[in-house]
C-alpha cells in the first residue's frame, strides 16, 4: 500500500510476504522519482510509478550445498510412499542440518503427519529447488554523496550470503559469504569509493564489513539479542531484548547503555541537521495489565521527550514526509497508522540525564573530597605508622560484630513471638509412646483480612537426641480462619530425661513465630503424654 | 466606492500604500497567488519555483497600492517571518486545503503568529485563503476554519475564502475584503 498525505494512494498485491522495503533511486533521469524496492522471498521487486519495473532474482545456491540438494532431489524423484519419504528426509536433515533442506522438504517435515499425504499429492510433482530467502535489505549510494543519487541495494539472505545489486545494470555486482544470518544491517559510504556495513546476526553478534577487506570483523557480542540497529555518524546504537539501549563506537567498544522502561520495538536516528545524536525509541510498557506504547526521544543519554500512545507500537519510521516536514510514522499492533509531525520550534536542548549502566557516567560523578585538615594529616601519618595494629583492631571488632549478629539472630530464632502484620496461632501436640513419636500441629491465621503466603515450618532441635523425618514443611498460603494441620514423625535416639523442640514458623526468610514443645520425659516408660502448647501472636497492625 | 473615493480625495489621501505579509506553508500557493494579482506584463508565465527567503511584489487594488512580502514557506525560512511582523498592515495566510496532514502544522504556525508580541498588540486584518479549491480532496473553508479554531481570534478582523490561485477564482473577493479593512483603518 502506498499512502500520500493521509489518504491511501495505491495498493499493490505482492506474491509473497515481504521481508524488507525501501525507496531507491535507480537512474539519473530527471525528474528524480524514486522507485520502491520490496524484498519478497528470493526476489527483489522494484516498482516505479506504482507499476512493476523489474525484479532481481537471487542466484541459486552453489558449493557445499549442492550435495545435499542433489540427494534431496533424488529422494523426491524416487516417489516412494509418504512414510518412506519422510523418513529419508529426516535422515538427511540430521546429516546436513534442517536449514539446508529445500523449503518443500522443510514444510513437509514440519507438517502434521495426516496432512503430509495431501501436500505430496498437490506438490509432489514439482522439481526441488533450493531457494534463498532474503532476510534483510539496505541501500547505499553508488557513485557520489548527496541526496537523490543513484543507489545500490545490499541484500542478505538466510543462507548467510550478501549480495550487492546494481539497479542501473540490473545485475548482481558482488557476492560475499558472511558469518551468520543477518537480522539488521546499516551501510554508510559510497559503493565504488569506500563504504562499510555494520550488521547483526541471529546469535547476537555485531560485525563490520569494509570494502577491500576480506576479513569481516566481529565488533561485539551482545548480551542479548538485538531488536534494532541504527548508525549515527561515528557510532552505532542498538536496542536489545533485555530492554537496554546501547551505544558502541565503530571499533566495537561500548560507550554507554541505558535501561529502558519496557520492551523496545524500533529505533531511529534523527538527521544531524535537525539535531545531533538524537535517537527515537518506541517501547511497549505494561501498565496495570494494559500494554501501551511510549516513544522516547534521547539526545545521547539524556531523555528529551516522552510521548504516550494508547496502543502498543509495532514499528515506526522517522524521516521527511511530503514537503520536508520531519514526520514520525508508526503503526500499532491492531493495525492503526499514525503520523506525527515534528514542530518547527522543537528544542533539543537540555533534558534529564538518564542513569547509564556503562562506566561513562560513573567517571563523571564528582567525589566529595574534603580539604586536608590537620587532623586528617595526623590520621594519615598514624595510619601509615601503625597499620598493623589498626588492621588487627579492625579485624577484632569485625569479628565481634559478626558474633553479635549471630547471637542476636539466634536469640530472635528462639524468642521471636512478634510478627509484622499477621496473627498466627500455632497449636502443637505430641502423640505416641516413643521412641517413635508423632508431632501434630495446627496453624491458623487469626487475621480476618490478610492472606499469608510462603509460610514454612521448621524445627530447632538437638540432632543427637532426635531425628525428625519431615524437618521442613512448606505451606503455600494460609487462608484466614482455617486450621492447617500438619504432622511429622520424630524418632528418639537417646533416652534423655528432659528435652524440648522448637517449632519455627518462617515467612520467606523471616522468623515470625516460634513455639517450644516439651517432649515427654520418660519415653520408654509407657505413659502417653500430651503436651499442649498454644502460642498466639498478637496482631500488630 | 465612489463616495469613499471622494472622501479620500477630500482628505488629500488619494493614494495609499499598505505593506502586507503573505504567509503560509511551502507549496500552499503564495507565489502563484501573487503572480495572479500582478499586472499582465510582469506576470511569470512559466512554472513558479519555490521561493528562497522572500520576494517583494507590488500590486494595486482600487486606490490602495500593496507592497506584498512573499515569504518563503519552507521550514528553514519560517523563522524569517517574525522579522517582518513589526511593520505590516495586513496578513494574507494561504492554506493548502488539500493537505489534510499538514493542517496541524498550519495551526502550529498560526498559533505562533497570533501569539507573537508584535502581532498581539496590533489590530491588523488577517485574510485566510483556502487555496487549491479545484483539487478533488480539498476541504471546505468552514472545515478549515473550525480545525484551525479561527473563532478564537476576536481582537482582529479576519476573513476566510476559498481560492484557486491558478485561475484566480475567489481571489478578488478576498483582496476586496482586505482593501476594505485597510481603508477603514485609514479613516
Amino acid at each position: 500500500m502506498i499512502f500520500k498525505g493521509s489518504s491511501l494512494f495505491a495498493e499493490t498485491i505482492l506474491p509473497e510476504i515481504p521481508s524488507a522495503v525501501t525507496t531507491i533511486y535507480t537512474d539519473s533521469n530527471e525528474p528524480r522519482i524514486p522507485a520502491i524496492a520490496v524484498a519478497c522471498g528470493s526476489q527483489v521487486l522494484v516498482y516505479r510509478n506504482v507499476r512493476p519495473y523489474f525484479k532481481f532474482t537471487l542466484p541459486l545456491l552453489e558449493n557445499g550445498d549442492t550435495e545435499s540438494t542433489s540427494v534431496e532431489t533424488d529422494i523426491w524423484r524416487q516417489k516412494s510412499d509418504t512414510q518412506q519419504l519422510v523418513q529419508l528426509l529426516e535422515e538427511l536433515s540430521i546429516e546436513y542440518g534442517f536449514s539446508r533442506l529445500s523449503s518443500p522438504s522443510q514444510k513437509l517435515l514440519a507438517m502434521n503427519p495426516e496432512e503430509r499425504e495431501n501436500f505430496l499429492k498437490m506438490f509432489g510433482h514439482l522439481q526441488i529447488k533450493k531457494q534463498v530467502t532474503i532476510t534483510c535489505m539496505t541501500k547505499i549510494s553508488k557513485m557520489m554523496e548527496g541526496e537523490k543519487v543513484v543507489e545500490c541495494l545490499i541484500v542478505a539472505t538466510e543462507s548467510s550470503d550478501l549480495f550487492v545489486l546494481d539497479p542501473e545494470t540490473f545485475s548482481v555486482t558482488e557476492q560475499r559469504k558472511i558469518p551468520g544470518v543477518v537480522t539488521h544491517m546499516v551501510a554508510q559510504g559510497i559503493y565504488i569509493v569506500d563504504y562499510f556495513l555494520i550488521f547483526s546476526v541471529r546469535c547476537g553478534a555485531v560485525y563490520k564489513l569494509k570494502r577491500d577487506e576480506q576479513e569481516i570483523k566481529c565488533l561485539t557480542n551482545l548480551s542479548s539479542l538485538p531488536i534494532d540497529l541504527a548508525l549515527d555518524f561515528d557510532r552505532f546504537v542498538i536496542i536489545n531484548m533485555d530492554s537496554t539501549f546501547q551505544s558502541y563506537n565503530l571499533k566495537g567498544s561500548k560507550e554507554w547503555s541505558i535501561l529502558l522502561d519496557g520492551i523496545p520495538t524500533a529505533l531511529s536516528v534523527m538527521p544531524p541537521y535537525i539535531s545531533e545524536s538524537t535517537f527515537i525509541i518506541a517501547c511497549n510498557t505494561t501498565k496495570k495489565e494494559i500494554i501501551e506504547g511510549v516513544v522516547y526521544i534521547y539526545k545521547g543519554t539524556e531523555l528529551l521527550h516522552k510521548l504516550h500512545v494508547q496502543e502498543p507500537i509495532q514499528t515506526f519510521i522517522y524521516g521527511p514526509y511530503g514537503f520536508g516536514e520531519q514526520a514520525f510514522i508508526f503503526n500499532t499492533t491492531n493495525g492503526g497508522l499514525s503520523i506525527k509531525l515534528l514542530k518547527r520550534t522543537a528544542q533539543f536542548g537540555s533534558g534529564d540525564k538518564c542513569a547509564t549502566l556503562g562506566s561513562s557516567l560513573q567517571q563523571n560523578i564528582k567525589l566529595l573530597i574534603p580539604k586536608k585538615s590537620k587532623i586528617f594529616v595526623e590520621q594519615t601519618l598514624r595510619e601509615r605508622e601503625q597499620c598493623k595494629n589498626m588492621y588487627a583492631w579492625f579485624q577484632k571488632s569485625w569479628q565481634g560484630m559478626k558474633i553479635l549478629t549471630c547471637e542476636s539472630y539466634l536469640n530472635a530464632l528462639q524468642n521471636s513471638t512478634v510478627s509484622d502484620n499477621s496473627g498466627l496461632k500455632l497449636t502443637a501436640q505430641i502423640l505416641g509412646l516413643g521412641p517413635r513419636l508423632k508431632l501434630e500441629a495446627q496453624l491458623e491465621n487469626i487475621c480476618t483480612d490478610e492472606l499469608m503466603t510462603d509460610v514454612s515450618v521448621t524445627f530447632l532441635y538437638d540432632s543427637e537426641v532426635y531425628s525428625i523425618e519431615n524437618a521442613y514443611i512448606n505451606i503455600p498460603f494460609v487462608i484466614p480462619n482455617y486450621e492447617y494441620k500438619f504432622a511429622t514423625f520424630i524418632n528418639c535416639c537417646l533416652n534423655i530425661s528432659e528435652s524440648h523442640i522448637n517449632i519455627i514458623v518462617c515467612h520467606k526468610n523471616k522468623v515470625i513465630l516460634s513455639a517450644i514443645v516439651n517432649m515427654p520425659s520418660e519415653i520408654n516408660s509407657g505413659n502417653t503424654s500430651f503436651v499442649l502448647l498454644t502460642a498466639v501472636v498478637p496482631q500488630t497492625q | 466606492m465612489g463616495l469613499l473615493d471622494k472622501l479620500i480625495g477630500a482628505f488629500g489621501l488619494k493614494k495609499k500604500e499598505a505593506r502586507i505579509l503573505v504567509l503560509g506553508l511551502n507549496n500552499s500557493g503564495k507565489s502563484t497567488l501573487l503572480n495572479q494579482l500582478k499586472n499582465e506584463d510582469s506576470k511569470i508565465i512559466s512554472e513558479v519555483v519555490p521561493t528562497v527567503g522572500f520576494n517583494v511584489e507590488k500590486f494595486k487594488n482600487q486606490n490602495v497600492g500593496f507592497t506584498a512580502f512573499d515569504m518563503s514557506g519552507q521550514g528553514r525560512y519560517r523563522e524569517l517571518w517574525e522579522n517582518y511582523y513589526k511593520d505590516c498592515e495586513g496578513i494574507i495566510f494561504v492554506i493548502d486545503s488539500s493537505d489534510k496532514l499538514r493542517l496541524a502544522v498550519v495551526k502550529d504556525e498560526l498559533d505562533l503568529l497570533i501569539q507573537h508580541p508584535d502581532i498581539v498588540a496590533k489590530c491588523i486584518p488577517i485574510l485566510f485563503l483556502a487555496n487549491k479549491k479545484d483539487l478533488r480532496d480539498g476541504m471546505s473553508s468552514i472545515k478549515i476554519a473550525s480545525s484551525l479554531h479561527l473563532e478564537r481570534i476576536q481582537d482582529k478582523p479576519w476573513h476566510i475564502c476559498t481560492t484557486n490561485a491558478l485561475s484566480g477564482e475567489g481571489l478578488q473577493e478576498g483582496i476586496q475584503w482586505l482593501t476594505q479593512q485597510i481603508c477603514d483603518k485609514f479613516k
